[in-house]
């Protein structure tokens, strides 16, 4: 077989693979693996851009393809794996000693299998010391999902969240059977002009 | 002197940039400069140029005409660009200050600015391309600047939306190219009238995919649904922006091609009108439905975007010309109703209409100026709705006038459910109204009333077309107005108040995004089969 | 090089697009399509035996290179839409806790 056409049969197999992967692309599950399979489809693309005598875009689609854009799906996707809670009632419904067992913990960990999402639960003294009227402040400007308090009068449990956020909408059928926990949503600010 | 349009591209481009780069607030001003500038640089231009538009086409780096990227004006690039600097400067007045927040923003808003004038002179398929991107990733920062829950998520369906069509639009820019060698639109427009290559499966592929792209980005009947989402819960300023000028660049685009695939033997008229009746109805029936008042108008603009096609898919000049003047007409009383509508829910902090009540007794001249935009969208005559109703009105037959007429029926009932806010007691203490804001409402009444009543020298001086046969008032449009203005009462009164279960079941139909792409699909498939498959039989 | 196979890729895409479930799922689907869209014009372009459009190759007998510039302005502007999309996407779930379009699109106006 002479070079030309093997040439030939190269780029057949190569847009057959390419095939293959866009179809795992579309129907794959987990997102994680799907950045994988994008850096190996830009890979197979830049080699095929190679077989049809365009070496220049073949290496901005290495560059953009296989470095920077994978890159930037990692950072966003792991950014979205997280559900922060800042634990402000400093006693064991949530810690017990060391240890995260509790009740408050077993609910929280239960929302976040549901919606495949890793627990952080953080009892930060600098976020703690906080004032509660910033807590409304708290939950929007950072990326703090969920307050655990206490209320000292009722000695209730409070969870406060952000009205949108689906797992707090959950939370709340989560805890309708818990009479010693309530649930207090924020609403979104008002709009501006 | 020939190289002003890249200068009306690059001055707000840069300005932007210093201003975002130097963030001293001083440097805000720099916005009102440079549109100044553009404005002075535009009519001189004019003045020059306005007796010989061949002059205007140049092509940079000084290569071949026919082979190099090119910038070129004519009468209608020309009325854009006017009419996009108006609004410009209406939309910078509105949202100025020099706050940090707002400085980033006057970025955003410049900057769009200058892509947009790129947009409108380009000579260049592929230039058109990247500057139709470029509209799209600004709008849609734009868009999310609110930083409400609401419109990250109308941005992100916007863009998601948007890219798929305009992926469409460089496939057939793709196609062109494998056809005719060429992506310039001179030589195409010369190419395409002087061979029958137009003729080909490929040429007429590469015509459904372009008109799909452009379907998308000037919400036509299937696709619009990311426009309510849109321009509901964008700024006030931005909403204005959007209506007005920025979904007027689709249409700009729809005329390029039509005037590019002018000599070839497309049936396209029919299909364009019924697509744009449909628009118009579909959004008219929605907008009477709506409860939110940003909502009402963006379902208007859609409505009214039908309207337009009504004129502009026709191959009659004169209902060309009345689809066009619509299209100005439009940009004018739709800005004003959204800025006004902005200050409204600024003052009153709600958007529904129901909890609105007397607008009147607390800001008079406001009320004033929105029931100005209000005569002129239902078409009263007097104002320049009426006129480039009319126009578009003669070139139609009998059928097709009954569908303007439900239309306008439509729009009289919604605005007359919208006048509401109007009456009522004075709920207010007192209104916290900026007076700088009143300044851009103003002054598009006073346009919008200028339109109406001096439309034969304007209209000839603008378009070249003779409107003298078009009276701005008399006894008998005022009854026909009138008329409809009962039936539209009748109609709000008796169906639309009492809130039955299937008006209910409207105001709530929201469409999925995969419906969403689903009816893009569909939308070119049709193309399809109406373009391609249809004439091989 | 077949055309049809790339064009095959392209559809799968905008398959990919209508049925995704959540907005990465749909920003994976634009990048196919980019993707696909990109390697049908530089086919296009390309002929047998033709040379690369660089200088100091044989000047006489190359592909054509006006494909080629244009294809890698498509590149960074994809990547670029692509960025912002996912910038925006960290947004939406910052606020209402999932990407999925179902939940996100559903909510009523305002909460």
């Amino acid at each position: 077989m002479d070079g030309a056409t093997m040439i030939e049969w190269t780029a057949y197999a190569l847009q057959g693979i390419l095939i293959l992967l866009a179809i795992a692309i579309v129907l794959h599950k987990n997102n994680g693996t799907i950045i994988i399979l994008i850096a190996s489809f830009s890979l197979v693309t830049a080699s095929l851009y190679i077989i049809n005598n365009a070496p220049d875009v073949a290496i901005a689609e290495i560059a953009i393809g296989s470095a920077i854009i994978p890159l930037i799906y990692v950072i966003s996707i792991s950014r979205q794996r997280e559900f922060i809670v800042l634990d402000r009632a400093m006693d064991e419904f949530i810690f017990i000693g060391d240890e995260l067992a509790g009740i408050g913990y077993v609910l929280l960990h239960r929302l976040a299998e549901y919606y495949h999402l890793e627990l952080n639960i953080t009892n930060d003294p600098g976020l703690c010391s906080l004032d509660e009227a910033m807590d409304r402040m708290l939950c929007e400007k950072t990326n703090v999902d969920l307050i655990v308090a206490k209320d000292e009068e009722t000695g209730k449990y409070v969870f406060k969240g952000k009205r949108s956020s689906t797992l707090m909408k959950k939370l709340q059928q989560m805890t309708q059977p818990f009479d010693n926990i309530e649930v207090i949503l924020f609403k979104d600010s008002e709009f501006g002009g | 002197m020939i190289f002003v349009p890249v200068y009306l591209v690059f001055v707000p481009i840069l300005a932007a940039m210093i201003i975002f780069l130097f963030q001293k607030p001083k440097m805000a001003y720099l916005a009102l400069v440079a549109q100044g500038v553009v404005t002075v640089l535009a009519v001189w231009y004019f003045l020059t140029f306005r007796d010989d538009y061949s002059q205007t086409f140049f092509t940079f780096g000084g290569w071949n005409n026919l082979i190099g990227i090119g910038f070129r004006n004519d009468a209608i690039s020309i009325s854009f660009l006017f009419l996009s600097i108006f609004i410009w400067w209406m939309v910078l007045i509105y949202t100025f200050n020099a706050k940090k927040d707002t400085r980033n923003f006057l970025f955003f808003l410049l900057f769009l600015e200058g892509v947009f004038f790129g947009l409108i002179q380009t000579n260049d398929l592929f230039n058109m391309f990247v500057f139709i991107e470029l509209t799209t990733i600004l709008v849609s920062i734009l868009v999310a600047y609110e930083k409400a829950g609401d419109s990250f998520r109308a941005a992100i369906y916007y863009l998601l939306l948007n890219t798929a069509g305009v992926l469409a639009f460089l496939l057939g820019i793709i196609l062109l190219y494998y056809s005719f060698g060429n992506i310039n639109i001179n030589q195409i427009t010369t190419m395409i009238a002087s061979s029958d290559l137009s003729e080909t499966t490929t040429v007429r592929f590469a015509y459904v995919l372009l008109m799909s792209g452009i379907a998308v980005k000037s919400a036509m009947f299937p696709l619009f649904t990311w426009l309510p989402r849109a321009h509901a819960v964008a700024k006030s300023g931005v909403s204005a922006l959007l209506s007005g000028i920025v979904v007027k660049g689709g249409l700009y685009l729809f005329i390029r091609i039509s005037l590019m695939f002018a000599a070839a033997p497309y049936d396209t008229s029919m299909f364009f009108f019924a697509i744009g009746a449909t628009t118009a109805i579909v959004g008219v029936m929605f907008a009477m439905t709506q409860k939110d008042i940003k909502q009402i108008l963006a379902y208007h603009t859609v409505s009214q975007i039908g309207i337009m096609m009504m004129g502009l898919s026709s191959t009659d000049s004169l209902t060309f010309s009345g689809g066009l003047l619509h299209l100005y007409n439009h940009a004018l009383f739709k800005s004003l109703l959204f800025l006004g509508a902005g200050i409204i829910v600024n003052v009153y902090k709600t958007k529904n209409i129901k909890y609105i009540r007397g607008v009147f007794r607390a800001m008079p001249l406001l009320s004033i100026l929105m029931i100005v935009g209000m005569l002129s969208i239902s078409g009263s005559p007097l104002f320049n709705g009426f006129i480039s109703k009319s126009v578009i009105k003669y070139g139609l037959t009998d059928a097709q006038y009954w569908l303007l007429q439900i239309v306008n029926l439509g729009t009289a009932t919604s605005f007359l459910k919208m006048s509401q806010i109007f009456f009522g007691p004075r709920t207010l203490s007192y209104p916290l109204v900026r007076k700088r804001e009143y300044l851009p409402v103003a002054l598009l009444a006073v346009a919008c009333l200028t339109m109406g009543v001096l439309h034969v020298p304007i209209a000839d001086f603008v378009l070249d077309v003779d409107l003298a046969k078009f009276k701005p008032i008399s006894l008998q449009y005022v009854f026909e107005y009138g008329l409809m203005l009962g039936a539209g009462f009748l109609l709000y009164k008796y169906v639309i108040d009492k809130d039955y279960k299937p008006v209910q079941w409207i105001r709530n139909f929201r469409i999925s995004f995969e419906t969403a792409n689903y009816m893009f699909l569909l939308y070119f498939t049709v193309m399809i089969g109406v373009f391609v498959v249809y004439p091989m039989l | 090089m077949n055309p049809l196979l790339t064009f095959i890729v392209v559809l799968i895409g905008f398959y990919g697009l209508a049925t995704s479930k959540n907005i990465i799922k749909s920003v994976f689907s634009v990048t196919i399509i980019e993707s696909g869209i990109i390697l049908l014009f530089l086919n296009l372009g390309n002929f047998e035996g033709g040379g690369i459009p660089i200088v100091g190759e044989s000047l006489t007998n190359i592909v054509d290179p006006l494909p080629q510039a244009l294809m890698i302005t498509t590149i960074v502007i994809g990547s670029t839409v692509t960025a912002l999309a996912l910038m925006l996407s960290i947004k939406v779930f910052h606020h209402y806790g999932t990407v999925e379009w179902a939940e996100v699109l559903g909510r009523k106006d305002g909460e």
